[in-house]
């Protein structure tokens, strides 16, 4: 314990004489949870051309309706769909009405009648929140029609039933509530990786490993020493992390705190081990580099981050078994939006342990056999 | 120099190391005693730097016998680091670390207590006219007086047995002189020298040297001897006339 107790001293001094290293580890939570957090807003706006060839009370009402509505800009008219179409395809447009003739008309003669919807699918999400926002907003004019013009059957005619959506555990849907926890977690993957990544391979390529292995220090300490050190800095940037999350866009956390930082500690071992194994199969701080940058990618891309793990395709879903930052924005969306407790993430937290013992026995295999 | 067998501080019979059908160190065969200073000399490639890789424990010999302070290099490798020191041909000094931190860290690894570490750490930098670099981060130093920094840190855990890998390589005369001189110190307190090198000035200075070509280790002498055996006049002229002498005579037999 003493041996290993001095290697974290090392570790610290050395750490804290490289300014610039210092500067970049604590500017992360200010970089990615504020800046990236704020970036990855809502979508809370579309641009809309109109095409009416009816011209009637029904399609102006539509029209103003969307006028009304923030979410809307109309941003013009056009005689045709051609020429919508091109104005779609030079500016920005993401919807377009098109009103076909005798639009309400056919309204009140079949009781149904139909309005086209273009959306610009380049941006898929914006897309199909446009969609459904502005089904909606017809859907409401639909039923006032309705009730204004076939009177007489009201009593069956207007009973439509309507769906009021709630969006449980983030009622608001502010976006930010589940992105800001996810810039913490890809922050700490990202930084423990790579610190601990680089850690070992630094020490082969400068020398003193040699020096080291010359020493009856035994590798596991050097392992603890060398990881140690990153597993207390990434635990400070995570509490950073929080506080910028709770005074900046004051993220609930419904859960335990404690529980936070309890998960967050087991899981940045399974990534220490993941850096360690890197460190120890590359011989150059470069290999390291891009090493690492590959398996943050994969982590992140297979992470719950991009796209749900529960929308993946079995092979992806089995990677996301063995991927640490899906264990991890899963168990702090569960612990932090949801409220869950430590029996909820037990199994997460017993597969982590696991992989993390898995990987560091790999890493000491390696470790003793090649050097 | 003249005490029996039983004060040998490094014994090694037939000693080999192969990387697959590359004979690395083909059973050389040596004895140091105590106190001694202990040359290495040989060509790049001649299998210094493997036979003194086996000697210090960090790879593991094919076959024969060695024996390092006591301890035997197969069984007793971890042991055996406690009481050995080693030097590497790379520096390999923690550069963003001052003088002091850095015997403090290699102390503890060696498992000084902190007084030891103190202690130590003052009685060498005192002994060797280094106490003004104590605070001195080790990357603003010139090369000599990191390789001497070297030296101590080496002898924190007052090791039997140092082995020096090329210690002198780059470090200009005056350097090498005070160099050399921790080196006697050193071995007149009862510490055994092992020193690999390609001078053959610092040949001179060694107690006996041993000569590598190939693999095998073709003579070991004191040089005094050597030079009168072959009628020389420096070690300079010995190590070429045996080198050449071997590598004739190896490729006339192989022909």
């Amino acid at each position: 314990m003493r041996i290993i107790r001095f290697i974290i001293v090392k570790e610290f001094i050395q750490i804290f004489r490289n300014p610039l290293l210092v500067l970049i580890i604590l500017s992360q939570p200010f970089i990615q949870v504020l800046l990236l957090g704020t970036a990855g807003g809502d979508i809370n706006y579309a641009s809309v051309y109109v095409v009416d060839e009816d011209l009637s009370s029904t399609s102006r009402e539509i029209i103003s309706k969307m006028k009304g509505s923030d979410f809307f800009d109309i941003r013009g008219a056009a005689l045709t769909m051609d020429e919508a179409y091109k104005v779609m395809e030079y500016k920005n447009i993401n919807l377009i009405v098109h009103f076909p003739p005798n639009f309400e008309k056919k309204l009140i003669k079949e009781h149904s009648s139909k309005v086209q919807l273009v959306t610009n699918a380049i941006d898929a999400i914006t897309a199909s929140l446009t969609y459904a926002y502005s089904s909606e907003i017809i859907g409401a004019v639909n039923k006032d029609v309705a009730i204004k013009w076939s009177k007489k059957s009201l009593s069956n005619k207007a009973a439509t039933v309507s769906i009021p959506y709630s969006y449980w555990y983030n009622r608001a849907l502010i976006s930010q509530y589940i992105m800001v926890p996810a810039m913490c977690v890809a922050m700490v993957v990202m930084i423990t990786i790579l610190l601990s990544g680089m850690n070992i391979v630094k020490e082969k390529e400068i020398g003193t490993m040699e020096q080291l292995n010359v020493t009856p220090m035994r590798k596991t300490h050097f392992i603890m020493g060398k990881i140690i050190p990153v597993w207390i800095i990434n635990i400070v940037l995570l509490a950073i992390g929080l506080i910028l999350s709770s005074l900046v866009f004051h993220v609930p956390v419904v859960g335990s705190l404690w529980l936070v930082f309890f998960l967050s500690g087991v899981v940045m071992f399974l990534l220490l081990a993941v850096g360690v194994l890197i460190s120890v199969i590359s011989n150059t701080q470069q290999q390291a580099m891009f090493f690492t940058f590959f398996i943050i990618m994969i982590f992140v891309i297979f992470g719950d981050f991009i796209t749900p793990i529960d929308n993946m395709p079995s092979w992806g879903k089995a990677m996301a078994e063995l991927n640490p930052q899906a264990y991890y924005s899963r168990m702090i969306h569960l612990v932090i939006t949801k409220g869950s407790g430590i029996k909820d993430i037990l199994p997460d937290l017993l597969k982590v342990s696991g992989l993390t013992f898995a990987t560091l026995a790999v890493s000491l295999w390696i470790f003793n056999k090649k050097d | 120099m003249s005490q029996p067998e039983k004060t040998y501080s490094i014994s090694v019979e037939n000693l080999t190391k192969k990387f697959d059908d590359f004979v690395a160190v083909d059973k050389i065969t040596f004895n140091v005693q105590k106190g001694e200073i202990f040359g290495f000399l040989g060509a790049n490639g001649a299998g210094k730097t493997t036979a003194m890789r086996m000697l210090i424990g960090v790879l593991e010999p094919t076959s024969g016998k060695g024996q390092v302070a006591g301890y035997d290099i197969f069984k007793n490798s971890r042991k055996l680091k406690k009481h050995i020191g080693y030097m590497s041909q790379k520096f390999s000094l923690y550069d963003d670390l001052t003088a002091k931190e850095n015997m403090r860290f290699f102390g503890g690894i060696y498992g000084l207590t902190n007084k030891e570490i103190s202690s130590r750490t003052k009685e060498l930098l005192t002994h060797f006219g280094m106490e003004h670099i104590e605070k001195e981060r080790v990357s603003s130093l010139p090369l000599g007086w990191k390789q001497k920094l070297a030296f101590c840190t080496a002898l924190m855990h007052k090791p039997d047995v140092v082995f020096l890998d090329e210690p002198t390589s780059g470090v200009d005369p005056s350097i090498r002189r005070q160099f050399w001189e921790m080196i006697y110190e050193t071995a007149e307190g009862g510490v055994t020298v092992l020193v690999t090198t390609h001078n053959m000035d610092e040949a001179e200075y060694c107690h006996r040297i041993s000569m590598m070509v190939a693999g095998k280790m073709i003579t070991v002498d004191t040089p005094q001897n050597l030079k009168d055996k072959y009628k020389l006049e420096t070690m300079g002229e010995v190590f070429l006339h045996l080198a050449r002498g071997y590598e004739k005579e190896h490729a006339i037999t192989a022909s």
